[in-house]
């Protein structure tokens, strides 16, 4: 089955496209300050934590185009809801690294990028 | 025609709004931006007082519901609205996407379930599924959804039987091929008849496991059984003043046929749990895709039952059969699809029109319907042309416009029994890869989760246990 993404969304509407790179764009800068964060939560052994922030990316960095990070995300909430807890280390330095390498493309143009107010039905 | 129905090139009134209620805005920022493309009004809420706030106020065409809503459990919310009579259908999203919890979510009366990330084709069917059929609770649509086009002489015939048996209260059972509009013919009766102001309700049986069916549909004390905390209304009495809609009624469990059988001679049932006789005042139509006399035959479909429902029969006849309506169709659904995605209205050059008229539309009206949206979406210039048509349309052409022979047709019938086996492999196959969630299998296999269910129980498949440790052990694997 042919999966439909966000990337090659919005052929019609250039003002949702550029919408869509302004936010992955920030989506991209978010999930690398998250390279610490869960690092830091599995450390400490909040896996509540771990499991908050995992399962959150394992729903949504897929809409973003980052289904690599969305496949080991939820992998970690797996694991703590299993409580696996040996598992973990492998699984969040795994998925710390890609967030640490996470790349929004080149294609992103800041100039492109059009005031909120103009995107009809979404404010 | 405008008496029977007819709503040729009739557009929406208003572009429906969908809400989002989810705590991650970043899903919802990106969902947002997708429904928004697809043509619809969006609202998001952060919170449970946003949510009911903006459900009950904005009344909203669809609602998406994240299944862990912050601190909220979205099942209880659930719940809540549909205990609260929340009109609307509401569709769950969840990053746990297990058979339970689906299971749950649909028992409660939640119209579909994805998982997270909805994969965004199947997102997009669903809530134009959920717009177009409105909800289970709901008889008033802002969007009515078209019933047909009427052009035919067979479904005037349709037309004109169910103008005659609305006023009625007489029990109707409605038969057709998938997509040819079964429901809207249902929903067509309510409306024309004097039950219209009360409660419209529709109940796919396929969709219900068998050992919740009954109390779906009579109702349970509380303290029937484990989990049953509260008195809840059984869709009979949802159903009370108003129409009740049967739909898929081969597939109801023959123990619960009897049930209906008491229940259909005495207007009398139990809820579960309770010895008290309660009565409403409900009408009944059924609908079923199979040949009915032979579920009566092979033992699906009790006899006395059968002739209970079968007072009128409405035979809706195949898209193939009345060929003289797709021009119209076609006309409709360009019409409403370009003011969906709020594009130009195109028009159709004579060689691609000969060709949609040709062609032996398997899935009936529901596939010209997205055909046609496709088209919009996709071709380019003011004109479809046969360019712009998919390839296995204009390759249907041949063979549908071969007369078929005796021969032939015993060679369709194996075929079809061989399609059954492929189809059971096939999902077979798809539990297996998804670990038994019928959730991803669903989007492995391109179908709803409904239908699905419908078929696991159809080819008495038995789900495999979820095997939920395999998954992040096999990741965990991969990157050593």
């Amino acid at each position: 089955m042919t999966r439909a993404s966000s990337e090659t969304a919005f052929a019609s509407r250039p003002d949702l496209a550029a919408a869509f790179r302004q936010r992955k764009l920030a989506y991209g800068d978010r999930l690398r300050q998250l390279t610490s964060t869960i690092k830091t939560a599995l450390n400490e052994q909040h896996y509540d934590e771990v499991q908050r922030i995992a399962h959150r990316l394992a729903g949504t960095c897929g809409l973003y185009g980052f289904a690599d990070i969305g496949s080991k995300a939820s992998a970690v909430a797996e694991a703590v809801r299993l409580r696996h807890h040996d598992e973990l280390p492998h699984l969040v330095d795994s998925l710390a690294q890609s967030l640490r390498e996470v790349d929004v493309g080149h294609d992103v143009d800041d100039q492109a990028i059009p005031d909120n107010r103009s995107l009809a039905g979404t404010t | 025609m405008a008496s029977m129905g007819m709503k040729l090139g009739a557009t929406p009134a208003t572009v429906p709004d969908i809400l989002i209620a989810d705590d991650d805005r970043d899903l919802q920022s990106v969902l947002k931006l997708h429904l928004t493309d697809w043509g619809y009004q969006v609202r998001c809420a952060c919170n449970k007082h946003e949510l009911l706030e903006q459900f009950y106020q904005q009344q909203p065409a669809v609602l998406l519901l994240d299944l862990q809503f912050g601190v909220d459990d979205g099942i209880e919310l659930l719940d809540r609205l549909i205990r609260e009579g929340a009109s609307r259908p509401i569709v769950l999203l969840t990053a746990h996407g297990s058979i339970p919890t689906a299971v749950k979510a649909i028992q409660l009366g939640a119209f579909d379930f994805l998982s997270k990330p909805p994969d965004l084709n199947m997102l997009r069917k669903v809530v134009e599924h959920a717009i177009e059929s409105g909800t289970s609770r709901d008889s008033v649509e802002s969007d009515p959804p078209m019933l047909v086009a009427g052009e035919s002489r067979a479904m005037r015939q349709v037309m004109q039987m169910v103008d005659e048996v609305a006023p009625t209260d007489a029990k109707v059972l409605i038969t057709g091929e998938s997509g040819t509009g079964k429901e809207l013919v249902a929903r067509a009766i309510h409306e024309r008849s004097a039950r219209s102001a009360r409660n419209f309700v529709a109940v796919n049986m396929a969709a219900l496991p068998d050992k919740l069916a009954e109390s779906l549909l009579f109702g349970h004390e509380r303290g029937a059984f484990t989990g049953a905390d509260r008195t809840h209304l059984g869709w009979c009495e949802t159903a009370d003043k108003g129409t009740l809609f049967l739909d898929e009624i081969g597939e109801m469990d023959i123990a619960l046929q009897a049930k209906l059988l008491r229940f259909l001679q005495q207007g009398a049932f139990h809820r579960v749990g309770s010895s008290l006789s309660r009565s409403v005042n409900v009408r009944l139509i059924s609908a079923t895709n199979r040949d009915t006399r032979k579920l009566v035959k092979d033992g699906l479909l009790r006899e006395d039952l059968f002739y209970r429902l079968q007072v009128v029969e409405i035979e809706i006849p195949p898209l193939r059969s009345r060929r003289e309506e797709i021009g119209p169709l076609v006309d409709y659904f360009l019409a409403r699809s370009a003011h969906r995605h709020q594009k130009l209205r195109k028009g159709v050059s004579p060689e691609a029109m000969h060709l949609l008229e040709q062609y032996a539309w398997p899935g009936n009206v529901r596939e010209l319907e997205h055909v046609v949206e496709r088209l919009t979406i996709l071709s380019r210039g003011d004109e479809i042309t046969l360019a712009d048509l998919p390839q296995h349309i204009g390759g249907q052409l041949s063979r549908t416009s071969l007369p078929s022979s005796p021969a032939s047709q015993a060679g369709q019938d194996v075929n079809l029994r061989q399609m059954d086996v492929v189809e059971r492999a096939a999902i077979l196959d798809a539990l297996e890869k998804s670990d038994g969630h019928a959730v991803t299998a669903a989007l492995m296999l391109g179908i709803g989760q409904a239908t699905l269910y419908r078929k696991i129980k159809r080819y008495d498949i038995a789900l495999p246990r979820q095997r939920t440790r395999t998954k992040a052990s096999r990741v965990a694997r991969n990157e050593r």
